[in-house]
């Protein structure tokens, strides 16, 4: 988990000063994300194992979690854009493992987190094409929204999809994951709040 | 206080993983090497022995064949 949780703390930081730049740049992004995918082999490594895709998600969800203010402003700026280049470094971790099981298991007889993963990916397909600046045009903000709660369902795949490894980083997805979980709810409890208190205020206006 | 809270267990999460995983493992993973932090069921799955304890038993169940053998 180190170098997934540095670079978490490096993208948070370099979204932070340069969102703008990074947002501005993003087809160059999207360019060296794909380089990496193409010169990627299938060995293993961080980006195969999903680590370096896993850093890029993390951003992009507690994105959502932060408080209203400068950092979320400038990590929201290039939140679509870290959620693309997330998605596309997915894919040899997706192509390496699908080898794997492929030559040693064969596909029905594939973990339950290769198939959480499986899930996971191709709910992805969706989310990150939309996530890019020219298909968002062509969509409703309603529309877009929509499709983009879907991510919520995403985000629990994909800690399912860890957590049923089991393995020695079992603590930290859980603690990832779970902290992520209260602050959403908390987040939501707030909004409720909020519009019931507006309503209310407008009812009393009105009355 | 939010943002704090993320900060915090961020930071907390890296020592805590720094305290856990062998600095080398972390430096075999660059290079693509599996090793005991990175994807041991991998080897698992694939019939490779366990780190740590690599051939011991099967080092003893030579041993029982060897004497076998003998006999």
């Amino acid at each position: 988990m180190t170098v997934t949780i540095s670079l978490v703390i490096i993208i948070a930081l370099v979204s932070y000063f340069f969102a703008k730049q990074l947002h501005q740049y993003r087809l160059g992004l999207y360019a060296l994300a794909t380089i990496a995918v193409f010169v990627e082999h299938e060995q293993g490594n961080y980006l195969t194992y999903g680590f370096v895709a896993l850093a890029f998600f993390l951003v992009v969800m507690y994105t959502g979690a932060l408080q209203r203010g400068k950092l979320r402003k400038q990590l929201a700026m290039v939140r679509a854009e870290w959620a693309v280049v997330g998605s596309l470094l997915l894919i040899p971790h997706f192509l390496v493992f699908t080898e794997f099981v492929l030559d040693e298991l064969g596909l029905w007889q594939a973990p339950l987190n290769y198939w959480l993963g499986v899930i996971a990916g191709l709910m992805i397909v969706p989310l990150a094409i939309t996530s890019l600046r020219i298909v968002r045009k062509q969509l409703r903000y309603p529309q877009w929204k929509h499709l983009h709660r879907m991510s919520y369902l995403l985000y629990a795949l994909v800690a399912l999809h860890l957590i049923v490894l089991g393995n020695q980083r079992l603590p930290f997805y859980l603690i990832l994951f779970g902290t992520y979980l209260v602050m959403r709810l908390f987040t939501w409890w707030e909004q409720h709040n909020l519009r019931i208190n507006t309503r209310k205020s407008n009812q009393k206006r009105v009355g | 206080m939010r943002n704090w809270i993320i900060a915090i267990l961020f930071v907390g999460l890296l020592a805590g993983s720094l305290w856990q995983e062998p600095s080398g493992d972390i430096i075999d993973g660059f290079s693509g090497a599996t090793n005991a932090t990175f994807n041991p069921e991998i080897d698992e799955v694939g019939g490779v022995s366990a780190y740590g304890e690599d051939d011991e038993e099967d080092d003893e169940d030579d041993e029982h064949e060897d004497e076998e053998e003998d006999d």
